[in-house]
């Protein structure tokens, strides 16, 4: 565990338990509240199974949008880069290119993505803010020229593996990445130098630099790959839906940023964690899937999303003034 | 080379080798994994390409005795009397609505509501999402609705195409399905024939271009439309369309006609879109629209409004629908016709086909709803001012 980032998050000795640890404990409250109130439709294979499959292109895209985050920038043409992504495939596919090149492209097009808002937000030091608004209408509309604005079917073995096969026949493939990917971005963020220059960039990009971390590579990089991930969080939307249309991923940014910041990543950079990040999306998942159940109008549900939302955030808040306090 | 690396790398090497050796197309053998991938993929195929043909396949399958169950609870229905032997107790029905909070769908669902009780069903067991005009909602709705294990699904989602996923995962559960306004493969259909209400639009804008003394009168015919619907609700601006060449010939119709993409069906959409058409033709002054619906209808409004150049005395424009929207757009003056779908009857034909489907009865493979057109002359006879 980062040094810096343990004691920006727990200065004081008194707070035995982590922001994250709590918010596993929410997690498996909430989870045991709604197998009970929800039964017998919430705590079924037949729901919790495709909940997850639903989740696993928004954790994806979540847990490398935390590693930009924790830098201190952001990534809001996600959404657009799904949206285009998902148009590039359905439209190389009808152009009969083969499945697993079609992957290949769409990959390396998040890649050109990814890079080109690293390029903006570190060589030319545009804000990132700023800057990926301005690539998600860019990838947007480009996905609108491609598909003239209509849906078009995505219909092909690998595509339909990536979003609906299975593994020994009962474990979804997209569940499979999900973990993966969750991991990978673990051990990076914990156990890597990797991920304590990313902690250090977050919490002081200026003494970092000073200390030798290469600044503007380790955030090109995590641009490059949160621009690979939101393709591949394409690619698995394109084969649940079967189509790639333009409108894929509009306002995911928000969703998936708003699981994020529930986890605990701070939106100055510095603080966060991939756990945290995972509890943060599976709890708005959850919530949606049990109010969804229980027959709650959507007006009511984005209500409650925001929330919690705000309540879990403030709590945060509260938690860390009050432990500066004893410091 | 530090311990992280070694397991980042063999983490690495580990996904990459399980995901050639799984994926299709990555290897020699097949396995029942790619063949149950390939299972999906056949069956999306299928009901994909038959998503607009389903009118011609299952029009032909009409029984010889032909729907007397749906015709008796029609009958019910359709005089707002509770159905004879309350068919829908014991039964659950899921209904997923297009977008709720707009006046159309809120109607569908209220109808809905209120058939489902004169059924006998249990308003517990009537299970509702909003699909929020977005296909990966769309997408979640269905698999919650499918763990809930309802009966019937009334699917009402804006992409015809992912309804074919839909399709897919229902029929693999032997959950028939009703589809409302935009198709879904094998589903009865049920909503508006939509090449015959843009038809009658067009009629009825042909009489107010006759009153202006003809077609060379008119600068454009602009269509807003929505081609995310499929080819099915392409008609309803292309029934416009052909209302117009029957009067005109196409030689004089043609170069008039513009055709642009108004969106899913929303506003703000819809208003960008005729942005960009008004840039387009900066010198047209009368001009003849229509559009998906009337909530497209009022951002293609304000942006006329907002570039200076509205004259309702020289915009011909009549509606789809006449939801609460376009009713206030009629009596505003704002449009000049509107050719009603009746939302708030949709429930009449719904419960009907869906009690029918539970007790594996036959059901129509279109049930289409009666239309009329209002004018600001005739509104307050079908919709008395409250």
């Amino acid at each position: 565990m980062p040094e810096i980032k343990a004691s920006s998050m727990e200065p004081g000795k008194k707070a035995k338990i982590s922001n994250t640890g709590i918010l596993f404990i929410v997690l498996v409250v909430l989870f045991a509240l709604f197998s009970y109130v929800g039964r017998p439709f919430f705590f079924s294979v037949l729901n919790l199974i495709p909940m997850l499959n639903n989740l696993s292109f928004i954790g994806i895209i979540a847990a490398v949008l935390t590693m930009v985050m924790v830098t201190g920038e952001i990534d809001f043409s996600i959404g657009g880069n799904i949206g285009l992504t998902a148009c590039l495939a359905a439209f190389l596919l009808s152009k009969g290119l083969p499945g697993w090149l079609v992957v290949v492209i769409a990959l390396f097009g998040g890649a050109v993505m990814g890079a080109f808002n690293g390029f903006l937000a570190t060589v030319v030091g545009v804000n990132s803010m700023i800057a990926t608004i301005g690539t998600m209408f860019i990838w947007r509309g480009i996905g609108y020229t491609l598909s003239n604005g209509e849906s078009m079917l995505a219909i092909n073995p690998v595509i339909d593996f990536i979003g609906r096969g299975f593994i020994f026949k009962v474990i979804p493939f997209p569940i499979v990445i999900f973990i993966i990917i969750f991991a990978l971005t673990y051990v990076v963020m914990n156990l890597s130098k990797w991920g304590r220059s990313i902690y250090a960039i977050g919490t002081n990009p200026m003494a970092s630099y000073l200390s030798g971390i290469n600044v503007k590579k380790v955030k090109f990089i995590n641009f490059l790959l949160c621009g690979i991930t939101a393709s591949l969080g394409g690619l698995i939307l394109t084969s649940l839906s079967a189509v790639g249309m333009p409108q894929h991923g509009q306002g995911l940014e928000l969703v998936i940023i708003s699981g994020i910041v529930l986890g605990g990543t701070a939106l100055g950079g510095g603080k966060g964690q991939i756990l945290g990040t995972l509890a943060g999306t599976l709890i708005l998942s959850l919530l949606y899937n049990f109010l969804t159940i229980m027959n709650v109008y959507y007006y009511y549900i984005q209500i409650v999303q925001g929330a919690v939302l705000v309540l879990v955030v403030a709590t945060y808040e509260i938690r860390q003034s009050r432990a500066l306090k004893r410091v | 080379m530090s311990k992280t690396k070694l397991l980042l790398i063999l983490m690495l090497v580990v996904a990459v080798v399980t995901t050639l050796a799984i994926l299709p197309g990555c290897k020699t053998t097949s396995t029942a994994t790619t063949a149950a991938a390939t299972e999906t993929t056949a069956a999306a195929e299928t009901t994909a390409a038959a998503t607009e043909t389903t009118a011609a396949t299952t029009e032909s399958t009409e029984p010889a005795g032909g729907y007397p169950f749906y015709e008796k609870m029609r009958e019910a229905a359709k005089a707002n009397k509770e159905y004879p032997d309350a068919p829908a107790k014991d039964f659950s029905l899921a209904f997923t609505n297009i977008m709720g909070g707009i006046p159309f769908c809120e109607n569908v669902w209220k109808s809905v509501q209120d058939q489902w009780k004169l059924a006998g069903g249990d308003p517990n067991k009537l299970y509702y999402a909003d699909n929020q005009y977005d296909a990966t909602i769309g997408l979640k709705n269905a698999d919650i609705m499918l763990a809930k294990k309802p009966n019937v699904l009334i699917n009402f989602q804006f992409d015809s195409k992912v309804n074919s996923i839909i399709a897919t995962k229902f029929g693999a559960a032997n959950i028939p399905i009703i589809a409302v306004d935009v198709p879904t493969p094998g589903a009865p259909f049920m909503g508006v024939n939509n090449f015959k209400v843009a038809y009658m639009a067009g009629q009825e804008a042909i009489k107010d271009v006759e009153a202006m003394g003809g077609i060379d009168k008119i600068d454009n015919i602009i269509l807003m439309q929505m081609p995310s619907g499929g080819e099915v609700t392409m008609l309803r601006s292309e029934g416009f369309y052909q209302a117009f060449v029957d009067k005109y010939g196409a030689d004089k119709v043609d170069p008039k006609t513009i055709r642009a993409d108004g969106g899913a069906g929303e506003a703000e959409q819809a208003n960008k879109a005729m942005t960009d058409v008004l840039s387009k033709i900066p010198n047209a002054k009368t001009c003849v629209l229509t559009s998906i619906n009337e909530e497209t209808m009022s951002g293609i409004i304000s942006a006329i409004q907002t570039a200076g150049r509205w004259d309702p005395e020289k915009w011909i424009i009549i509606t789809q629908g006449v939801d609460a929207v376009g009713q206030q757009q009629i009596r505003d003056g704002l449009t000049d016709a509107g050719i009603a779908y009746f939302p708030e009857h949709y429930g009449e034909y719904l419960i009907p086909g869906a009690v029918a489907l539970m007790h594996n009865q036959p059901v129509p493979a279109f049930m289409y709803v009666e239309n009329a057109v209002i004018t600001k002359d005739n509104i307050d006879q079908y919709y008395p001012k409250k």
